[in-house]
């Protein structure tokens, strides 16, 4: 299993691979990227089975990243982690094909009650 | 106009033990000096609320997040001053605890600055603000770290 962890947080993304970790998924090999624009380029490269993806991000934000990797065909499965809680935001990011959205600050239970049903 | 409403104990607590995975109970603040100071703002671009911290909260809440030893925090609490990758951790947990200011409001609300030290520019201006508005503090003990105080404002 293949992961690809977008922040522009180093230290979030510590975080999420190491709770990652913590979760049922089992062993993963993980690759990041800094903003949407370098996602863009690592799915390309490295083919992820999964994506994480902060929301807020300089360059190109996660909404742009997955409205982008949507129009380009791609089905990668999509979930994102950031701080905003809004209805509006999850509605959009729901609408947009992410298959999940969790709230930071985020426990392994949580990431693997909605990561499981995508990878299984 | 903001409609941002103060958090509970409970809730900072939650958020902290949220962010670090360990241990964290309340106990009372401790009285310190504001060392950190971040803004937050709606998309109106109008200041909702602060939130602030001492030297030793945002280094021993900063060295937590990335599971830095706690000795670590504390030579950078001697110096005086948080250092780099510290700071950087503490600007990701501030961005974190938006939601501390957020409530249950619907109105987007954003990290839009985060100063540290009083040397920095408009740190006393802010301070006033914080000091001023509807503030109030948090403090709570991180296993490990040590006690760490957080306060919360809300314009």
């Amino acid at each position: 299993m293949k992961v690809l962890i977008v922040d522009d947080s180093r230290a979030m993304r510590m975080i999420v691979k190491r709770t990652l970790g913590q979760t049922d998924v089992g062993k993963c090999d993980v690759v990041e990227a800094e903003n949407g624009a370098q996602g863009l380029e690592q799915v390309e490269a490295e083919k992820p089975d999964f994506v994480l993806c902060d929301w807020n991000m300089p360059e190109m934000s996660g909404i742009e990243f997955l409205q982008k990797l949507r129009e380009s065909g791609s089905t990668v499965t999509f979930g994102f982690i950031t701080s905003e809680s809004g209805e509006n935001v999850k509605e959009l990011a729901m609408e947009t094909g992410a298959q999940f959205i969790v709230t930071k600050p985020f426990t392994a239970q949580a990431l693997n009650a909605v990561l499981m049903p995508c990878v299984a | 106009m903001s409609t941002a409403v103060l958090p509970s104990s409970k809730d900072v607590t939650e958020m902290v033990h949220g962010l670090l995975g360990v241990d964290v109970k309340e106990v009372p603040a401790p009285e310190t000096d504001i060392y950190s100071i971040a803004e937050f703002t709606n998309n109106a671009g109008e200041v909702v609320g602060y939130l602030a911290c001492d030297l030793g909260t945002g280094c021993r809440l900063s060295a937590g997040l990335t599971m830095v030893p706690p000795g670590a925090a504390e030579d950078a609490i001697s110096s005086g001053q948080i250092t780099e990758s510290l700071s950087q951790n503490l600007d990701e947990i501030f961005n974190i605890c938006v939601n501390l200011i957020r409530g249950d409001s619907d109105q987007h609300v954003g990290l839009h600055e985060v100063i540290h030290g009083s040397a920095a520019e408009s740190f006393a201006a802010r301070k006033d603000a914080i000091e001023s508005g509807d503030a109030q503090s948090f403090g709570f003990e991180i296993a490990r770290y040590g006690v760490c105080k957080l306060i919360v404002s809300c314009c």
